[in-house]
């Protein structure tokens, strides 16, 4: 069922643990411009999916394409410099460097090159401060602003979720993987994470696929769900056309 | 007269210090990397500068060593920091890969380990456990007296350490140091915004590798004499510790260090009363002294005499956006941040 837009495709990927084969010859396939739930119990291999679509994983066996290309077995470094951004279950932000830092680090530049970054400091001064133009223009957009020089450290939980999402936007994806980014945001401010995320989608055609406990957050943001279970996607469609699939809701009592 | 000779050993120790300091700020302040084989890259660049410039061994001497070329003055030294390199690029492409912390300490210390015993119990290799001596000195036509060439000597150290300050500070305030801190605060989330991080630590061991190189080349030189003690591993730690009472990430605060540790410290020992009439009791008087102050900043300081700073960008328009804020006005409205600071045109004129 793939398409000339899917953006990010796997198939029949299979990842064993030892014994567990925590996925199992499951495929899946994300159309561009969506945002696609990735659902399922505990243990069903939603982070492990996650961690090989993003490469800090290598499949055993199966195909993972993005944005045409193989990128099957490729370093993580390799796949988010092709544009395929990922954010971490637990928040990542690098505590002991500025909130504005946090941000800079993200797009790939000219003087993280070793002779130009010690000899010639011309060749990136301008790009430096170009990308502060944008980092500090990102961090208003997400009320940040303020804290633009504390140390990233010293946020809240929900700020380090908004800093996450600023810094992986900072980076130019075209596909966000958003491993659980409500986790550690007090519940009063989970609107404002949900609203940025509609916004990255809309507002910058960036596809998102986001791993979510909470069926009320997964309904109000996604259109095309994949529910997986015990390492296979065995459903895909709307959260209506979901609860109405027997072997979802067996899969869900039992 | 003998306190200005005094005064020049000081700063010439001072210098040939702090360039190996830097080369361990480099690593493990910048980037968290706990790299014990700088003190094997300090034993090469020495080694290297000393058989390029003593010439060919003579069969039946006291001194006997594998190689011996007679190289005019900067070639050897040159040739010293790029050995550094060479071996740094070895150790760390062995062990940079699948290692981080306490197992990357371990590794290269059993490394440090088998070299150093290698190299001390090989006598015709590199002179063993005798050492090689007579090496000479550079700039020497410069001077006639001793004192005056303690001067040139100086002048030399404080260039090339200068110069490895530069580098160092360049590094740190690069986007290269910025992904080195990111890597060293988070490595997975480094890495998922797109960091190479085998790259970027590879690069640090090499610069660190030949800065090592150039400190032990430099020893060698102004000692006239190379030994494997100055490189054994009772070395690592005081340089370890130097950086540590300085500030790690901070090359100030590794010349502050450089200077507590190796001058305060290592001369401030001599002048206690009981310990100037006992030789034998320094050094032990000095390992117990560093120790106590190394385990006290530990606890006490552990981010050091000058911590890390935040990162500033020195034009920063965020400075006008601040001030906006704080009389009501939303900051950066409908301006380019660009254009606010004038940076537009202060880029342009300087291009």
């Amino acid at each position: 069922m793939t398409t000339s837009d899917t953006v990010l495709s796997c198939e029949n990927v299979t990842l064993a643990f030892g014994g567990l084969r925590a996925v199992d010859d499951a495929s899946l396939s994300i159309q561009r411009g969506t945002i696609t739930g990735l659902i399922g119990p505990n243990g069903a291999g939603k982070s492990t999916m996650v961690n090989i679509l993003s490469g800090q994983l290598r499949p055993q066996s199966g195909r993972v394409t993005f944005d045409t290309a193989d990128v099957t077995g490729f370093q993580a470094h390799r796949i988010a410099q092709r544009g395929l951004i990922r954010t971490f279950q637990l928040s990542s932000e690098f505590a002991r460097m500025t909130v504005l830092e946090n941000l800079m680090v993200a797009p790939r530049q000219t003087g993280e090159r070793f002779w130009s970054a010690v000899f010639y400091r011309r060749g990136w001064r301008d790009q430096e401060y170009e990308l502060l133009a944008r980092a500090e223009n990102l961090l208003r957009e997400f009320g940040l602003f303020s804290l633009a020089d504390e140390y990233a450290g010293n946020l809240s939980g929900g700020q380090r979720r908004l800093l996450e999402l600023a810094r992986a936007l900072m980076a130019e994806p075209r596909m966000l993987l958003l491993d659980e980014p409500l986790a550690g945001v007090a519940p009063g401010r989970t609107g404002q994470v949900i609203d940025h995320i509609v916004q990255i989608n809309q507002g910058r055609s960036v596809t998102v696929l986001i791993v979510e406990h909470s069926m009320e957050v997964i309904e109000q943001l996604c259109s095309t769900v994949l529910v997986m279970i015990q390492g296979q996607v065995i459903a895909e469609g709307s959260m209506q056309q979901l609860r109405e699939n027997p072997r979802v809701l067996e899969a869900y009592i039992s | 007269m003998n306190w200005v000779f005094y005064a020049t050993t000081l700063g010439t120790v001072f210098f040939i210090n702090l360039i190996l300091i830097l080369s361990v700020n480099l690593q493990l302040g910048l980037l968290g990397l706990p790299n014990l084989s700088f003190i094997i890259c300090l034993g090469a660049g020495a080694y290297v500068v000393s058989i390029f410039s003593l010439g060919p061994a003579v069969p039946g001497s006291l001194q006997q060593y594998f190689f011996g070329a007679f190289l005019p003055f900067p070639i050897p030294l040159i040739l010293a920091a790029l050995v550094g390199v060479a071996v740094a690029f070895i150790v760390g492409a062995l062990v940079l890969y699948r290692m981080r912390g306490h197992t990357l300490a371990v590794i290269t210390l059993i490394i440090v380990l088998v070299v150093w015993s290698v190299i001390n119990g090989t006598p015709n290799f590199l002179g063993g456990a005798n050492g090689l001596f007579g090496i000479p000195q550079p700039f020497h036509s410069l001077a006639g007296t001793t004192l005056g060439y303690g001067f040139v000597f100086l002048g030399y150290v404080a260039v090339l350490g200068c110069l490895c300050f530069v580098f160092n500070q360049r590094f740190f305030k690069s986007p290269l140091g910025r992904a080195a801190r990111a890597l060293r605060e988070n490595e997975q989330a480094a890495v998922a915004l797109g960091k190479d991080a085998y790259r970027i630590r590879l690069i640090a061991v090499m610069c660190g590798g030949a800065m090592a190189a150039l400190s032990g080349a430099l020893l060698a030189q102004y000692s006239m004499i190379w030994t494997p003690s100055p490189w054994s591993l009772d070395e690592v730690f005081p340089a370890i510790g130097a950086m540590i009472v300085g500030g790690r990430g901070n090359n100030w605060g590794a010349a502050l260090g450089t200077f507590f540790v190796s001058i305060v410290i290592g001369q401030g020992i001599q002048w206690i009363p009981f310990v100037s009439s006992d030789p034998g009791l320094g050094s032990a008087v000095q390992w117990i002294g560093e120790g106590v102050i190394f385990i006290g900043f530990l606890w006490f300081r552990p981010r050091g005499l000058l911590p890390e700073r935040k990162a500033r960008w020195d034009h920063s328009p965020r400075r006008v956006g601040a001030f906006g804020e704080a009389d009501g006005s939303r900051p950066g409205e409908g301006v380019r941040p660009l254009e606010r600071s004038g940076l537009v045109s202060d880029s342009a004129v300087s291009a």
